[in-house]
């Protein structure tokens, strides 16, 4: 049994959503972040829903 | 790692690997697909930064408040029949948000005056100003309103007569995790009730306490379901989603959501993001100021907004959502000021977008 792992170039349309997320500079670092969070204590309302394994379910769901 | 990337395994590995990527479903896609799904489940380091901060200091009272809650979240509507009983007219959204801009541009005394006869979905905080301005629901029959804070202080904005006068004409969107007094002030002035779920951890599968609180609700009544809405972190992209996911609208317009700080508004509301926080600990010389708030330039209204750091995760969030929306969904920004802009984003003055909707 061979295994033969091939290194492709990620399609474009992903370039574009990184060339996006980035397109307001963006100097801040991830500490800088958590430490005005938790210095000030400001957060917003509630926290942005993730699921990597299912995606579309982050856009919400029908009713559960 | 071998010289040059060069990826080699044993015979048995891959074998291993080969049963692991059929048990998950992945037996007929390729192995990036798989690699993909299989190691990306990391949040990033902001979303890690405000879930943390959710669960330390607000996960209790959501707990307290969802079963001081359930009683009558088992007896009244499911937000999911909105849409049974909602003209859905021209399929057309306008999501009031509380931005400064909304003043600054008399956005409420322009749509009062406006013959606009699509729905309205006035974020919590804009909803007395909105009422005041003649913005009612007897001028806009699909009259909308939503809270997802689970605060106690939210209530306060379903505190004045004005509310008492027209609750019984407006349609309330409440998270099953909202402060119960918030509830009982808009059940009091005669708002109907309908109930959505807030998602943060339903990707945790069984075990999460959005599928755990679904399941106590549907306990009396298994038909009993509730809409379950990405927040985006905030009332006005929740706003978003509702007009989107629950009215099924099609094009929906912002105002007063700037996600951002005009540039005269005083130093220290925009360094506590609007008061909200205790900025006695953060450093405020000019270079830090710069890095943390920077301000930003609207090509499209030519103005300019400062973000703080929350504005700035929020408003690129919100973005994403707009950005994987399904391409008949418009988004029109009249906040005419704001960070909002970019792809699938189309800035228009709202006088403009009142002649022509």
């Amino acid at each position: 049994m061979k295994a033969n792992f091939k290194i492709n170039n990620d399609d474009d349309d992903e370039l574009e959503n990184k060339e996006l997320s980035t397109e307001e500079k963006k100097d801040i670092t991830d500490e800088e972040f958590e430490d005005y969070i938790v210095k000030t204590g400001a957060a917003g309302s509630f926290m942005v829903f993730r699921n990597f394994k299912k995606k579309e379910d982050e856009l919400g769901l029908d009713e559960i | 790692m071998s010289i040059g990337n060069e990826f080699s395994i044993l015979q048995s590995t891959l074998k291993k690997l080969l049963k692991v990527k059929k048990e998950s479903g992945f037996e007929d896609k390729n192995w990036d697909e798989w690699f993909v799904d299989h190691f990306s489940d990391t949040k990033s380091s902001q979303d890690r930064s405000v879930e943390n901060f959710f669960y330390k200091n607000d996960f209790d009272q959501w707990i307290q408040n969802f079963t001081l809650n359930l009683d009558n979240i088992q007896n009244e509507s499911s937000a999911k029949d909105i849409v049974l009983n909602y003209s859905g007219k021209n399929d057309f959204a306008i999501i009031i948000g509380a931005g400064p801009s909304l003043k600054k541009h008399n956005h409420l005394e322009k749509l009062a005056k406006s013959n606009y006869h699509g729905a309205i979905i006035c974020t919590d905080r804009s909803l007395i100003p909105a009422l005041k301005a003649g913005v009612t629901p007897k001028k806009f029959p699909n009259f909308f309103v939503i809270t997802i804070d689970a605060y106690e202080e939210i209530q306060k904005y379903y505190d004045d007569e004005i509310v008492n006068e027209y609750g019984h004409l407006i349609n309330g969107i409440f998270s099953v995790l909202t402060f119960p007094a918030t509830v009982n002030k808009a059940r009091n002035a005669g708002i109907k009730i309908n109930w959505i779920h807030t998602l943060f951890d339903y990707a945790d599968g069984q075990k999460s306490f959005n599928h755990i609180s679904a399941l106590m609700i549907r306990s009396k009544n298994p038909v009993h379901k509730l809409p379950a809405i990405q927040t985006g972190g905030n009332v006005g992209t929740s706003g978003w989603f509702v007009g989107w996911k629950i009215l099924k609208s099609k094009t929906i317009c912002l105002i007063g959501m700037n996600h951002g700080w005009e540039e005269d508004d005083p130093k220290d509301l925009i360094l506590s993001h609007g008061n909200v926080g205790d900025i006695s600990e953060i450093k405020s010389n000019e270079e830090n100021f710069r890095k943390l708030f920077p301000k930003i330039f609207n090509p499209y209204f030519k103005t300019n907004c400062i973000l703080d750091p929350i504005f700035e995760y929020y408003s690129s969030t919100l973005k994403e959502f707009i950005l994987r929306s399904p391409e008949n969904i418009s988004t029109i920004n009249s906040t005419e000021g704001g960070s909002l802009f970019g792809k699938r984003i189309t800035c228009l003055n709202f006088t403009e977008f009142l002649s022509k909707f």
